[in-house]
């Protein structure tokens, strides 16, 4: 089979637009954009597998919360749980999603919430049993944005995946 | 003491309890929120209990996504008419958080206690997620939703 010619640097530009204009969505305003940054660290880190990046995404102080007994405080119970989940079943995956509601519920705290899930290895989507809702709690911190809570809850009833 | 009397005081002492480790200062003005959602819930009170969410409130109830006071009310008017009668709902606050003067971020762990049961089952017990803002003064809730912890 004939491999396709790789991408030259503007055909590259215009497939990265393209796939930033599908995540964006209807929520295309600047402000909108730019707390929307902060899913794609978190995808971005994830698909390194890299438990401190992850982490990162957060406050010093912030929450996880995943369905099974997850309730993490701070980015050191964070990034201590994910380095084991990359290191067990987790490892090689990725996470997606797209947002369907952002809102800013005061100046420096946004509310993202995504539909989206697990890819397992080798997948190219979210099977029923690793999709979830998730709700991300965006704080300004500095510059940027981090995330002072994460949670996500099972999506369908075929979610069953338990931390 | 009249029964009524002692009524009140053991209820006001299981009422006082539910305020755990946030008796008092903002992190409980932020907390009577979800107290007056338990109450509301108690009372299988649809329009009370959706009084309580600001106008774009969101709540993921089960696998509904509801983006509205209204939707709320809609969907517990029906819920407490049917699924959620007799039911009650427990909500022990974990952690609460004051991200801004009037957004606050707080972990409760509970869940729906079955008609006729005394105590949440374990299957049912959930890990809840809230952002509490401050509107005229008063505190309400913008956005909940609840991740299961044992089913």
């Amino acid at each position: 089979m004939p491999l396709a010619a790789p991408l030259n640097a503007a055909q590259f530009a215009a497939a990265e637009q393209s796939r930033l204009a599908a995540y964006y969505g209807r929520f295309t305003s600047p402000e909108q954009k730019e707390v929307l940054a902060v899913p794609q660290r978190l995808v971005a880190a994830w698909a390194k597998n890299d438990a401190g990046a992850v982490a990162d995404v957060f406050t010093d102080d912030g929450i996880l919360i995943l369905p099974g007994d997850v309730f993490k405080r701070g980015r050191g119970e964070i990034r201590s749980f994910l380095a084991a989940a990359f290191a067990g079943p987790f490892r090689g995956t990725n996470v997606t999603g797209r947002p369907v509601d952002v809102r800013f519920v005061s100046d420096g705290v946004a509310l993202i919430r995504t539909h989206g899930g697990l890819v397992a290895p080798g997948d190219l989507g979210i099977a029923p049993e690793l999709a979830v809702r998730s709700t991300w709690v965006a704080v300004r911190d500095g510059g940027g944005w981090r995330l002072a809570g994460y949670q996500n809850s099972p999506r369908g009833d075929g979610a069953t995946l338990r931390w | 003491m009249t029964n009524k009397a002692a009524a009140l005081v053991a209820g006001a002492k299981q009422w006082a309890g539910y305020y755990g480790d946030y008796p008092n200062g903002e992190e409980g003005a932020v907390l009577t929120a979800i107290l007056r959602i338990r109450a509301a819930w108690s009372d299988n009170d649809a329009d009370a209990y959706a009084d309580m969410y600001v106008d774009e409130g969101s709540l993921l109830v089960g696998d509904s996504q509801l983006v509205s006071r209204e939707e709320i009310r809609a969907y517990m008017t029906e819920a407490f008419a049917a699924g959620f009668r007799g039911t009650h709902v427990t909500a022990e606050p974990k952690e609460i958080r004051l991200l801004t003067p009037s957004v606050a971020m707080a972990v409760t762990e509970g869940g729906v206690i079955r008609e006729g049961l005394e105590d949440l089952d374990p299957a049912d017990e959930v890990r809840g997620l809230w952002i509490i803002v401050k509107r005229d003064g008063d505190w309400r809730v913008a956005a909940h939703q609840t991740s299961p912890v044992k089913s």
